[in-house]
């Protein structure tokens, strides 16, 4: 919960949730105090004063828990080049963020923000005095440097991002006196703020440390550049700069300053451990004026495989952590290793809502199989066909539950019929949908025919990395086969799979999801509507959504077209209720047209704390859209001293 | 030094009238007791490959929710059961508890619950070699459906031993069908470019240098990659087979080169070819036997050479695909720490590669004594 | 003999042609190219990559353009310049990654190396001279038994042993505290700690093929008449093994030593890979997975030249070694 100084979130207040205490930090007049190293070097005088360093107005963050101690290393592992574990951790920090319960979009960087009605202007308040980690202050002027010279120069930007777009047209960036900047879109920009929140937000903060990053520009180091550029090896100034802007190359320069509550010192160029240390310029405080953050550094070993992060973790090696740890295979050695790693678990749960859906290509190449597909019958009769709670049992040791493609419960969206629609195991039930779609001749092998007498039999490709995927649509291949269906297990390789994707080429696709939690929904509509190329059950659809002249994309019927364009009016809507109600229409379309074949709803999985280490909650969600632990404040994380 | 010191002077082998130099290899090859013990393991583990449905109590396939990674049991005899017979041979079945936060199962045997165990007992229906319908299994539980897992369970609650028998037949016959292209191919590049010598050396060599200056993981990824994916997994089995001999040949052929090469001058082979014999009985009849035995040493590191590369693909994600069983899956299943710290019995495949690798190892050793003319 | 040498570099130049262009087809024979990868794994971790971008990017890399011209661009930078290009993943030159990972990756092959000779040749000496014997027996199957297990098992097994009864750290060459650090007393001792292990499993394979071949060869030239007549002149059963037999029979070593090297780095890379080693081979099979062409080109280009100056090395000293060979 965090306290805002913020008075009016416009009318983008999410869910009425106020709980936090209205309260503006600078009228409290508090005293500042710093963590002893920082101290030290301010007698030292090598680093000015607590009082230059921070902002006029702070951010107040609320400890989980506690107020905590200075201290500490936190360490992690990650695996391989560019792992997003140091952006998560780290790098959560852009004009507005998430709150720690993923309800709503809170002020962060920026001071405070205002939306107008219609959705088409957005004010941000910055904080007088905020400065980035080499001590240089943070103005409406970078902002101003990441509009002009980064988003608006198209070599650096050559499409701007759909995000940063309004009514069609790239948004405008107004200067309004040295500490506040206006967005102005050409139409009705409703996600805006929710997508700034997510990874999208922090590529505005990268691009616009303009002191440091204007001798990387042409325009502003026409001179300098060649010279920069022949160093670094990049082929020219532009894929230099682009370096130093873009995730995840960002975290290869240990001078870019930043914003995090940690700054770099060891770049992650390919050595086995990254390290940062703390900013001394952070904007954040608790509750009791310390500066935050009050862990001192925090290692990240860059290891090549997931079981050697697992056994880091259960030999007490890693202080807090969830991505490796938290798959259903790897669980009991983590629940295992409790006592002699000195660690607890905490909750990480998955947004998404289903641990392995089938879609089936709707938009086929080839027409036999694609008039098969398009059959709800059909797809009602295999939902039938499967015994999803024998998967349960067999899979996910009896705590998953027999799900579609759905909401998860506890959501605003819930809808417990569609969750649980066609989930009953019955043969019986699963004949006569496939009788009833027509498919009522077999072969010799009892396999349906379709109208040409040809055997239905089609692939589902899955990646050969999810086991635990593989193991089930194994079971499924059996289930379809006694109700007369021909159906193979082909693992795919995730590039291969998503080339087949990109030119509309695959039969079947499982895979995770099936929305989830709202906001999931909401920012990434993919399993409700086909919105691209990744609606693996109408991929020419979800390809003709994202761009109309798309080779392989298609023109979708009357219906699908009605839920893309009601999705259109959800970018457009100004307020969270409005775009929630216009979510449970598309959402009831959804459950109508049963496009997904869902099997059992994922279960909780779990991240490890050491036992010395505080203030981390008990539960979270667990995605990238939410970048956990990010929201969770890991800056306010401290482990007792003794 | 005891052998050698005693050893004659080779006297000129006798014409294929009395003992043909065949027989005199078989004689010299019973001597060796090691090779002996490790060649009928080998035809053994052939012949458990050859039969492997009737061997293995059940199929790869068999799979049993409640039975996730129950560890191996232990069979006993004469046990009594609930209704008071008693049977010969018998395993005990568990009690389950099932740890909802650490979502993995706790097995206790059970003294009471006796599951009797059978020979030639009639189990799962099958079909032999694709041809013959069936039910028997050389042995299994009395009665279908009961747990009977001696090399315990895998995460579906599989037998992992029926899993091993089965993947002997894969991972044996990738080696044996491997090595034999390999070793053709081998012998007949290797063979040309020692004997002949000139451009056709010097091709062959180029050809050689560049195979083996191509780091094997990206050939083999690329080459994996080429299969087409909509093939079925039998189909892949045999182009893995392939692609893993026609990287495989490059070592023999080099071997056999250097032997030529050596050879050529040797005075026997002056003398055979001043003696006018024809260049095909020179190649054959004096050079080739020569260095058999070398030949057979690097034949008998190539086939377990054969059986570990296909582990290392299957580890790598590019080898075979289930549901087709091969060692090498079996490891790559067993490669995580939950099967190090707590189900151990999921490296019992691992066994059986490292007693078909030394047995095929030490056969291959005692052929090579036993070919060797100069040998006592 | 120089022109022989001569003739082998000027043959090496078509060769490492050839080597070019095959491996760079065979980088791209897996459908897709790095931007299909790099979106893949986005999606993994729910992430998405905006389409917009994608295209972009595709034109900035010259993906889009045809494999000769990519070939073309990036041999090209090579020859002129001598720029290997950018990796696409890391961002960074493709020389300046490669020689980063070199170091270690010499330092785990070369001591590799060394164990497995230090092992093979007394023990392969042995195992003939005394064959049959129990020591033989015993040696034989300890070789057999390190050739049998595969590599990534024993490394996890290990690894697994070690970190949990010893307390050594999981992955890599160095302890956390000394990963960073300078070079000093500490570290170096910190490198030979967890050296061990990567040398153990690398070298179990590798020892055995050698402790076989020598005893074969040895045994070969040990029932060789000269043997004989120089045993029934009297000639000390340790000079008699050690003049000529132990020379011949050296032969395989030699004609292996070029190729030692680059198979150790190309085996090398499972291995890495579960003992997460800051070598060469998991940045390659990295490269691979995610179609990072000109990292996986480059690597792959340096071990191919490395081969091709080692297999010309044990020429050159098979020939100084053997007279029997003669290069005309």
């Amino acid at each position: 919960m965090l306290t805002r100084s913020a008075p009016a979130w416009g009318r983008g207040i999410f869910f009425g949730l106020f709980s936090a205490v209205l309260l503006t930090t600078s009228a409290l007049a508090q005293t500042y105090s710093e963590a002893p190293s920082l101290a030290e070097q301010v007698v030292a005088g090598t680093l000015p004063p607590l009082d230059e360093r921070l902002p006029a107005n702070p951010l107040t963050v609320q400890p989980v828990e506690s107020v905590g101690q200075y201290g500490g290393t936190w360490r992690q592992a990650m695996i391989g080049g560019s792992d997003s574990l140091p952006e998560r951790t780290v790098g959560y920090t852009r004009l507005v963020r998430w709150n720690t319960a993923w309800t709503e979009v809170v002020p962060d960087i920026a001071e405070s923000v205002t939306q107008n009605a219609d959705a088409t202007e957005f004010v941000f308040k910055l904080r007088e005095g905020a400065r980035w980690s080499d001590g240089e202050p943070f103005t409406a002027d970078d902002i101003m440097f990441w509009y002009n010279d980064i988003l608006m120069n198209p070599e650096i930007t050559p499409a701007v991002p759909s995000w940063l777009r309004g009514g069609g047209e790239p948004v405008v960036v107004e200067k309004r006196g040295d500490y506040e900047v206006a967005f102005k879109f050409a139409g009705p920009n409703g996600l805006f703020l929710t997508t700034m929140a997510t990874a999208a937000g922090a590529d505005v903060i990268a691009g616009a440390p303009a002191h440091w990053l204007k001798q990387f520009h042409a325009k502003y180091n026409p001179d300098g550049i060649d010279a920069l550029v022949k160093s670094s090896g990049s082929t020219d100034w532009v894929q230099l700069i682009t370096n130093k802007i873009t995730y995840p190359s960002r975290w290869r320069d240990a001078d870019r300053p930043v914003m995090d509550p940690w700054k770099l010192t060891v770049p992650y160029v390919g050595t086995s451990q990254v390290v940062a240390e703390r900013n001394p310029y952070y904007f954040k405080v608790d509750t009791e004026g310390h500066q935050l953050p009050y862990i001192d550094r925090l290692t990240f070993d860059v290891l090549e495989d997931a079981q050697a992060v697992v056994l880091k973790a259960a030999n007490g090696d890693i202080d807090m952590q969830t991505l490796y740890l938290d798959s259903v295979d790897v669980r009991p050695v983590i629940v295992g290793g409790q006592e002699q790693g000195d660690y607890h678990l905490f909750v990480s749960q998955p947004a998404y809502s289903n641990a392995m859906q089938i879609n089936l290509n709707q938009t086929h190449k080839n027409s036999a199989l694609r008039e098969v597909f398009a059959n709800k019958d059909f797809r009602i009769g295999l939902s039938y066909a499967i015994d999803r709670e024998e998967l349960n049992q067999l899979i996910y040791a009896g705590v998953g539950r027999p799900y579609q493609a759905a909401p998860r419960p506890d959501t605003r969206l819930y809808d417990e019929d569609m969750a649980l629609q066609y989930t009953e195991f019955s043969p019986e039930k699963a004949n006569e949908h496939l009788d009833a779609a027509g498919l009522t001749n077999k072969d010799a092998q009892g396999f349906r025919l379709d109208a040409d007498g040809k055997r239905i039999s089609f692939a589902v490709d899955v990646l050969p990395a999810l086991q635990t995927q593989i193991d089930a649509l194994e079971r499924i291949k059996a289930y379809w086969a006694k109700v007369g269906i021909d159906m193979q297990v082909r693992p795919t390789e995730q590039s291969l799979a998503f080339a087949r994707l990109q030119s509309n080429d695959h039969d079947a696709l499982a895979w995770v999801g099936g929305g989830g939690y709202d906001l999931l929904g909401l920012l990434d509509p993919k399993w409700y509507v086909p919105f691209n190329m990744e609606s693996s059950y109408a991929t020419a659809w979800g390809l003709y959504f994202q761009n109309p002249n798309d080779p392989h994309g298609e023109e979708p019927p009357a219906d699908i077209k009605a839920v893309q364009d009601l999705y259109r009016q959800v970018q457009r809507a100004a307020t969270l209720d409005e775009q929630m109600d216009l979510m449970a229409q598309i959402i009831a379309a959804a459950k109508d047209r049963f496009n997904i074949i869902g099997t059992n709803m994922e279960p909780d999985k779990v991240g490890i704390v050491k036992n010395n280490m505080h203030n981390v909650p008990a539960s979270m969600p667990n995605t990238w859209f939410y970048m956990t632990p990010g929201p969770t404040n890991p800056e306010q994380f401290y482990f007792s001293q003794n | 030094m005891t052998d050698t010191a005693q050893a004659p002077i080779v006297a000129p082998r006798s014409g294929p009238g009395s003992a043909g130099p065949w027989l005199l290899t078989w004689r010299r090859f019973k001597k060796h007791r090691l090779a002996l013990v490790s060649g009928v393991v080998v035809l053994m583990i052939y012949f458990v490959a050859l039969f492997a449905e009737i061997i293995a109590p059940f199929s790869t396939e068999t799979y049993s929710a409640n039975y996730t990674y129950a560890p191996p049991q232990l069979v006993r005899m004469f046990g009594t059961d609930a209704e008071g017979s008693t049977h010969l041979f018998y395993v005990n079945d568990y009690t389950v508890k099932i740890d909802p936060i650490s979502l993995s199962r706790a097995f206790e045997t059970d003294p009471n619950k006796v599951i009797p165990v059978g020979f030639f007992v009639r189990g799962e229906p099958y079909k032999l070699w694709n041809l013959f319908d069936w039910d028997v299994h050389l042995f299994g539980p009395q009665e279908k459906g009961h747990p009977f897992y001696l090399f315990g369970a895998d995460r579906l609650g599989r037998d992992v031993f029926s899993r091993t028998v089965h993947g002997a037949r894969v991972s044996m016959s990738i080696g044996l069908v491997g090595v034999t292209i390999s070793l053709l191919l081998g012998i007949f590049l290797g063979g040309i470019s020692g004997y002949y010598g000139g451009w056709i050396d010097e091709s062959v060599q180029r050809l050689v240098e560049f195979l083996k200056s191509i780091p094997t993981i990206p050939l083999w990824m690329g080459l994996a990659a080429a299969i087409p994916p909509s093939l079925d997994p039998l189909m892949v089995y045999f182009w893995i087979t392939v692609i893993l001999s026609l990287l495989g040949w490059t070592d023999i052929a080099r071997v056999v080169r250097g032997r030529f090469l050596s050879l050529r001058t040797e005075d026997f082979v002056v003398a055979a070819r001043l003696d006018g014999c024809r260049q095909q009985r020179i190649i054959w009849r004096h050079m080739v036997p020569s260095f058999m035995s070398h030949i057979i040493a690097s034949v008998t590191l190539a086939i377990p050479g054969m059986i570990l590369a296909e582990t290392a693909l299957s580890f790598l994600g590019i080898g075979l695909r289930p549901p087709v069983v091969s060692w090498g899956v079996l490891l790559k299943e067993a490669q995580n720490i939950l099967a190090v710290s707590s189900a151990p019995w999921l490296f019992l495949p691992g066994l059986a590669v490292v007693i078909a690798v030394l047995t095929l190892n030490f056969l291959g050793d005692g052929l090579r004594d036993a070919v060797d003319p100069y040998a006592r | 003999m120089f022109s022989f040498i001569l003739r082998r570099i000027l043959l090496m130049i078509p060769t490492l042609i050839a080597i070019s262009v095959v491996t760079f087809i065979v980088i791209q024979l897996p459908p897709g190219d790095f931007l299909t990868a790099l979106t893949a794994e986005r999606a993994q971790q729910n992430e998405t990559l905006d389409s917009s971008l994608v295209l972009a990017l595709r034109e900035r890399y010259g993906l889009d353009q045809p494999w000769y011209t990519q070939y073309w661009l990036w041999i090209s930078g090579i020859l002129f310049r001598g720029d290997f290009g950018q990796s696409f993943e890391w961002n960074l030159p493709v020389s300046s990654l490669i020689w980063d990972r070199l170091g270690l990756t010499l330092i785990v092959s070369v001591t590799t190396l060394v164990f497995v000779w230090l092992v093979s040749f007394p023990v392969g000496i042995y195992s003939a001279v005394r064959q049959h014997s129990p020591g033989d027996m015993i040696a034989t199957f300890l070789a057999f038994l390190g050739l049998a297990i595969p590599n990534f098992l024993m490394a996890l097994v290990l690894m697994y042993f070690a970190s949990r009864f010893f307390g050594q750290s999981v992955g890599g060459l160095f302890s956390p505290e000394y990963a960073n650090a300078g070079w000093s007393l500490g570290r170096v001792w910190d490198l030979i700690t967890h050296l061990w292990l990567p040398v153990l499993v690398l070298g179990s394979s590798g020892a055995a093929a050698l402790i076989r071949i020598m005893r074969a060869n040895l045994l070969d030239e040990l029932h060789k008449p000269y043997v004989e007549i120089a045993r029934a002149r009297g000639v000390s059963e340790a000079r008699l093994i050690f003049k000529y037999p132990v020379r011949v029979a050296l032969n395989p070593f030699i004609s292996t030593v070029g190729w030692v090297l680059p198979a150790l780095i190309s085996g090398e890379v499972i291995t890495a890979i579960v003992l997460s080693l800051p070598t060469a081979g998991p940045l390659l099979l990295n490269a691979l997975f995610s179609q990072d062409m000109y990292l996986a080109g480059g690597l792959i280009l340096l071990l191919s030249v490395l081969t091709l100056v080692g297999t010309l090395l044990s020429d050159i000293l098979l020939a100084v070694f053997d007279p029997r060979i003669r290069y005309t």
